[in-house]
């Protein structure tokens, strides 16, 4: 009967194995913690601006360069970006700044008519030609290195260039060398400026690898200049500190579960060659779970990746029972018996881990559904592993019993623990848990800020810090999204917003914006402009004036008017639809038949007052994705709250019928005060109750009624059972009490409040059964 | 990137002989070089420096140039007094990346973003007359005509864009450590002529 089993154990931890190994390196890390939240509850336009701006800008990064020898940076430069270039990773390396409007370039040529910025439009409707010529004249006849041929033909006025200074206007830190180099001075230190666009997502971890060793390669000439600084801002760098912080923790929870494990093992069972034995289902399940979240998500959060290594204090589980099973026959020991009666309890665990996996995806996090398709699979496979192995390598007896030293210490453990909560009385226990309801009642704090979940490197937030003081290079989170029917609607909105929204530049509520409207104007804007030129600078002879006085020939002022008389009218529709499939293009898309526009905001300052403008305006919406977040985290702490006190009233509620009211409250009890003091515990270390606590509590109740129940239930003044629950606590504690060494904070508070509620929890577990007895 | 487009307008230069002479002997010896530093430090120790300025703009769809004339002032630490009299009265003054424009009166500051094309001219106006031959020689191609007088002739090709892009050459002339003159010659026959006086110096 259970050959088959065996067998299909035996296909599946081989199958998944191979998938995992073949899928390990297209790993796609993501450290972006609000990746970890559900999207359902914003719009779906708002989910494709936010992907959009996400795209955009998450495959840029610039970098400044800079040395005490700009003259010796300068000529190392083209070196460092031909080096560049090499890398299948970079699809663009430049000096300078892109420009979205760049797009666009071929629309403004010799079109200069329809093109006006509305400085200018005001300029020509309201100053007198007279006025408006001897402007005209000034500039063009005092410019330092005079106007060329083309300025004259196709921009006489200068309309044409102002327009395209608004919309491809570059910071104005910006400054270029004689060489034509942009840079900026940071603190009076000249910085080159590079900008990067990688060819490939910045959560690659293959784009990362590559990325990395060429940019060693690349600016390898310039590192040995004196005074030579780098500063490096975009999601990559981010996405390269992430990636190594979470191989870092990953090592530290990983390597201190198995060293952890390994002394276990080692202690109880004196065998080395229990220790691969002990590892395979561990290694198995690991990569499994990981190519499983890969497979089905596209990428591994970086939350889900240090969870999965805190699987190797659950899964290790799984061997320690078959290994203590065969301890315990001794010689008598025959694994397909020992299998026979294994397979019940495993089976049942690996279904009760699950389910308790599965309680998490009611969450309705994203991140949580990951942890637990990551370790749920995992322990499948660990599972699969030793039922489809074990017997076969496990099937001489092991020769060797519980050693006397060994025994003693457990013999003297137990009479401790046992005789420390039999002086607890109903009293005593009474005037505790009042004591901590008030004293974590008196430090009570709840916080759902996402930006004090998640620490960035400080060292990559200082350069940003400066490079962003300088350069506003990268948008505010908040942004305006503007809706409308078609097109040209849309380019109407975003055009009659403009002047509120240049207020607020002037005002100081933002640095910038970038708008479509920028760049392209709407088909009825453009007829108005071409109205106005024609009427202002054609039809007035202010044009053909100018002309005579700057002496241009006859032959070429009747060629020069006549093409600035016959615009060519842009068709905002087949324009846009173009622009929208650009992948580096944001600002414009159609979702369900409705035209939508972004207005990004550059160094914003006060995001109320905008939002307060936006709620008056038709069309407008004001989003804040971090507000939106943090909305989102209270609810969701609300709500697991909830889910925690229900499954507890749940949980009394199955208990009554078999131990009775008293019974049942004695069963409950280690979990709940466990959890009360963990919670008050990181209360009083100055935490704020997080969703990650409470998510936190809900693992230590599943677990803490494990060891309950074992009380309740088992003969627990056996030592081979003492042993087996102490080992299985130890292996947890050392998996997921680990977590809390965690740079990320809302790891480190999951893991701290597990860390402590797991070890009262298997502290007070005794108090299920009636201890005095 | 910021293009220099309208930047140092076009300019065409007949060579003439004199100029034509030039393209034919690349800075490419010790003897050249050492010549060319002797030129340059002559340039750089007459800073500061003062004198009228008279700009021609040869525009092949023009009649005539057009010319503006007025003064300039240029210190040792780089700040430059751009003065045009005619036809207009406009100023500049340039102090490390700020450049101020003041016309009848009123003044506004110009970022090099904003007119990318006159913050150029003066980057270009300044690097010239700061004469540092180890700068120019990652920017451009330099070229030096053999002594006659006191006189020389040099020329400077952009060896890349985006420079290489809007301006073909520079022809400078100078006498001693004064610059005479500047052409600016575009990829086309368009050119930009600068001629520089001296009144308060004698020369040489």
């Amino acid at each position: 009967m259970l050959t088959p089993w065996v067998w299909c154990c035996r296909l599946l931890a081989t199958f998944m194995l191979l998938a995992g190994l073949w899928m390990l390196p297209r790993l796609e890390i993501n450290t972006d913690l609000l990746a970890l939240f559900p999207q359902q509850n914003h719009s779906a336009a708002e989910q494709q601006a936010e992907r959009q701006l996400s795209q955009s800008f998450a495959n840029q990064a610039l970098l400044l360069v800079g040395a005490d020898d700009n003259r010796a940076v300068v000529e190392r430069l083209p070196q460092v970006i031909t080096r560049l270039q090499d890398c299948p990773c970079i699809k663009t390396p430049q000096l300078g700044l892109g420009a979205e409007g760049d797009h666009f370039s071929d629309l403004y040529s010799d079109n200069a008519p329809i093109f006006l910025t509305d400085a200018w439009r005001q300029k020509l409707q309201n100053q007198s030609l007279e006025s408006l010529r001897r402007s005209t004249l000034r500039d063009v006849l005092t410019r330092p290195g005079g106007i060329n041929r083309d300025a004259l033909a196709n921009d006489p006025l200068q309309t044409l260039a102002a327009f395209k200074r608004r919309a491809l206007a570059a910071p104005e830190a910006l400054q270029i060398d004689g060489a034509g180099f942009p840079y900026i001075n940071l603190e009076q230190q000249k910085f080159y400026v590079l900008r990067i666009e990688l060819a490939a997502s910045p959560y690659s971890v293959a784009t990362q690898t590559q990325f990395a060793q060429v940019l060693a390669k690349a600016f390898a000439p310039l590192r040995d200049l004196s005074g030579y600084q780098r500063l490096d801002t975009g999601a990559i760098f981010y996405t390269l500190s992430g990636t190594a912080q979470a191989r870092a923790e990953v090592s530290t929870v990983g390597l201190g579960s198995a060293v952890g494990i390994v002394v276990l093992l080692l202690l109880v069972f004196r065998q080395l060659s229990v220790l691969p034995l002990a590892f395979a289902p561990i290694a198995a399940g690991v990569v499994a779970g990981l190519a499983m979240t890969q497979w089905v998500f596209g990428q591994v959060h970086i939350m889900a990746l240090v969870f999965g290594a805190a699987l190797v204090g659950v899964a290790i589980d799984y061997s320690l029972h078959f290994f203590s099973k065969r301890f315990a026959a001794g010689k008598r020991w025959r694994s397909d018996e020992g299998l026979r009666q294994l397979i019940a309890p495993l089976t049942l665990g690996v279904l009760s881990s699950g389910a308790g996996y599965l309680s998490f995806t009611a969450s309705g996090f994203p991140g949580f559904v990951q942890i637990a398709v990551l370790s749920g699979s995992g322990l499948v496979v660990a599972y699969a592993v030793v039922i489809g192995f074990y017997p076969k390598l496990l099937s001489r007896p092991a020769g060797f019993s519980l050693g006397p030293v060994l025994s003693k210490w457990i013999a003297q453990i137990s009479r401790l623990q046992l005789g420390l909560l039999s002086k607890l009385t109903a009293p005593a226990l009474t005037i505790v848990v009042v004591l901590l309801l008030g004293v974590g009642a008196s430090v009570w704090q709840v916080n759902d800020d996402i930006r004090q979940m998640q620490r960035a490197d400080p060292q990559l937030q200082a350069m940003d810090q400066r490079v962003r003081g300088a350069l506003a290079v990268q948008p505010a989170l908040p942004y305006l999204l503007v809706q409308a029917s078609s097109a040209e609607t849309l380019l109407q909105r975003l055009e009659a917003l403009q002047p509120q929204l240049d207020a607020g530049v002037q005002a100081g509520y933002m640095h910038s914006y970038r708008s479509l409207a920028k760049l392209l104007p709407s088909g009825e804007r453009q007829r108005r402009n071409a109205e106005i030129w024609q009427d202002r600078v054609i039809d007035s002879g202010l044009l053909a004036s100018m002309y005579e006085t700057l002496g241009v020939k006859s032959a070429a002022q009747s060629g020069f008017i006549a093409s600035l008389s016959s615009p060519v009218f842009i068709d905002v529709d087949a324009e846009l639809s173009r622009y929208a499939q650009l992948p580096s293009a944001p600002g414009y898309f159609v979702n369900r038949g409705k035209h939508y526009g972004v207005i990004s905001l550059y160094g914003l300052q006060d995001g109320a007052a905008l939002s307060a403008f936006a709620a008056t305006v038709p069309g407008v919406r004001w989003v804040d994705p971090v507000t939106r977040t943090n909305q989102l985290l209270r609810e969701y702490r609300e709500r697991a709250s909830v889910l925690l006190l229900g499954a507890y009233a749940v949980i009394l509620v199955l208990l009554w019928s078999r131990y009775g009211v008293r019974g049942a409250v004695r069963v409950v009890l280690p979990a709940a005060l466990a959890s009360g003091i963990a919670l008050t515990a990181v209360l009083f270390l100055g935490q704020a109750i997080s969703v990650f606590h409470i998510m936190a509590l809900l693992l230590v109740l599943g677990i803490g009624m494990d060891y309950a129940l074992f009380w309740r239930e088992s003969a627990a003044r056996s030592q081979a059972t003492f042993l087996a629950v102490g080992l299985s606590t130890a292996t947890t504690v050392l998996s997921f009490g680990l977590l809390s060494l965690s740079a990320t904070a809302a790891i480190h508070n999951f893991g701290l409040v597990v860390l402590v509620g797991i070890v009262l929890a298997f502290a007070l577990a005794p108090w299920a059964q009636k201890i005095r007895e | 990137m910021i293009r220099f487009g309208v930047f140092l307008g076009g300019l065409f230069f007949s060579l003439g002989c004199a100029a034509q002479g030039v393209l034919d002997y690349p800075v490419n010896s010790d003897a050249q070089r050492d010549r060319l530093e002797s030129i340059a430090q002559a340039v750089r120790d007459s800073l500061p420096l003062g004198g009228d300025v008279r700009q021609e703009k040869h525009l092949s769809v023009l009649a005539e140039p057009i010319i503006g004339k007025g003064s300039f002032a240029l210190s040792a630490e780089g700040t430059i007094d751009w003065q045009l009299h005619e036809p207009f009265a406009v100023r500049y003054k340039v102090n490390g990346e700020k450049i101020v424009r003041l016309v009848d009166g009123e003044q506004e500051v110009i970022t090099p973003s904003a007119e990318p094309s006159v913050y150029g001219f003066f980057r270009m106006f300044e690097q010239l007359f700061a004469l540092k031959p180890e700068q120019l020689y990652s920017v451009f191609t330099l070229y030096l005509a053999p002594a006659a007088n006191n006189e020389w002739h040099m020329a400077l090709v952009p060896q890349k864009a985006p420079l290489a892009d809007v301006v073909d050459r520079l022809l400078v002339t100078g006498s001693g450590g004064l610059i005479t003159q500047v052409t600016i010659a575009e990829s086309d026959d368009d050119y930009t002529l600068l001629e520089f006086s001296y009144p308060d110096r004698e020369t040489r």
